[in-house]
């Protein structure tokens, strides 16, 4: 995305953001109809479809309630999104809760441990012509989406900004409020535990 | 390398690091041709490469959820109704706070009250006394 862009977009944001501290409260539909799928993205990957939309509205009334705490100098889309994946994380720690089960421990046996339907991860189609090409990528497939689903909350938001949302490392970092190292080495560690899980499939 | 054999060589390192920076989208071209040219001879590290190929393309072709189209508008709806919630709650707090304030008011006038009569029973105890010793010393 080039610079001037994500300049416009933060004025943009920041224009928005003001007009709502001002009282404008369609200023800050305009914010939420804009990062809107971002928002439930992130909420349906981690906590999945059903309860995606609780988190993901959730997400936005917490940002609405603490817009006064917001710093313009912080992307806007940064700030937001580390209220959603803390609006998401909090929810995963209730589900959590409730079973007596450590989200760390909801690894990567394939069994949809976290109660979320294989659904919300559809697998990608088929792009060969290869019948049994075809088979090993879909198995493939639905071994890395059962994997990332087993992941610990943190390696799993890592994977959904950077390779879903775009992210770099850096904005991951402001997101998540960790250096930028830890964020990458989170990343690392994610990737290595998604590559274990497609042993004896490849 | 990483699964199975338990000596890596210095390739076998460097390799396993340019798979990792694969993962993150930035190995140049100098490193993944060395890397091309290491899977070739290394049959463990050919096997992380292609898992950490299957990973990455496999994240990055998940479809992105969008939200759905009424969800600005609920979104909307339920941040009035919390706003409605609290100033309920304000309200609320209002009428204890009014209420409070009404004992608080009430005491004060009854502490004024019982003091200002013990002052009364002083000053007429104390006449009533200079009064009984006048007599005394007059008779």
């Amino acid at each position: 995305m080039p610079n001037s862009r994500l300049s416009r977009d933060a004025r943009e944001d920041a224009r928005l953001v003001r007009e709502c501290l001002g009282g404008d409260d369609g200023a800050f539909e305009a914010l939420v109809l804009k990062y809107q799928d971002q928002v439930f993205n992130v909420a349906c990957r981690m906590v999945g479809d059903s309860e995606a939309m609780d988190v993901a509205q959730e997400a936005f009334i917490k940002a609405y309630q603490g817009l006064e705490t917001y710093k313009p100098g912080m992307p806007f889309r940064a700030w937001l999104l580390r209220i959603g994946t803390n609006a998401a994380i909090d929810s995963l720690r209730r589900r959590s809760r409730g079973r007596d089960v450590p989200s760390e421990m909801m690894v990567s046996a394939g069994n949809g441990a976290d109660g979320t339907t294989a659904a919300a991860f559809d697998p990608p189609g088929p792009d060969t012509d290869n019948p049994e090409a075809v088979s090993v990528s879909n198995e493939t497939a639905r071994v890395v989406h059962h994997a990332l689903k087993g992941l610990p909350d943190n390696y799993r938001v890592v994977m959904v900004l950077h390779h879903m949302e775009g992210l770099s490392y850096s904005e991951i970092a402001r997101v998540m409020g960790v250096p930028r190292n830890t964020a990458k080495t989170w990343g690392h560690r994610a990737r290595g535990l998604l590559c274990e899980a497609l042993e004896g499939v490849m | 390398m990483r699964y199975g054999r338990e000596e890596k060589t210095g390739e076998c390192i460097r390799a396993e690091n340019a798979i990792e920076d694969l993962g993150d989208g930035r190995v140049g071209r100098v490193r993944w041709m060395f890397l091309r040219r290491h899977v070739k001879d290394c049959p463990e590290c050919g096997t992380y490469l292609e898992r950490m190929s299957a990973v990455v393309e496999t994240l990055s072709q998940m479809e992105r959820v969008s939200a759905p189209d009424d969800f600005a508008a609920l979104v909307m709806a339920r941040l009035v109704q919390s706003l409605l919630g609290s100033e309920r709650i304000e309200a609320r707090e209002g009428e204890r706070g009014s209420r409070n304030l009404v004992w608080v008011a009430a005491a004060g006038a009854g502490v004024a009250i019982a003091v200002a009569l013990a002052i009364v029973r002083w000053v007429l105890g104390r006449e009533h006394a200079e009064e009984i010793a006048a007599v005394a010393s007059s008779a």
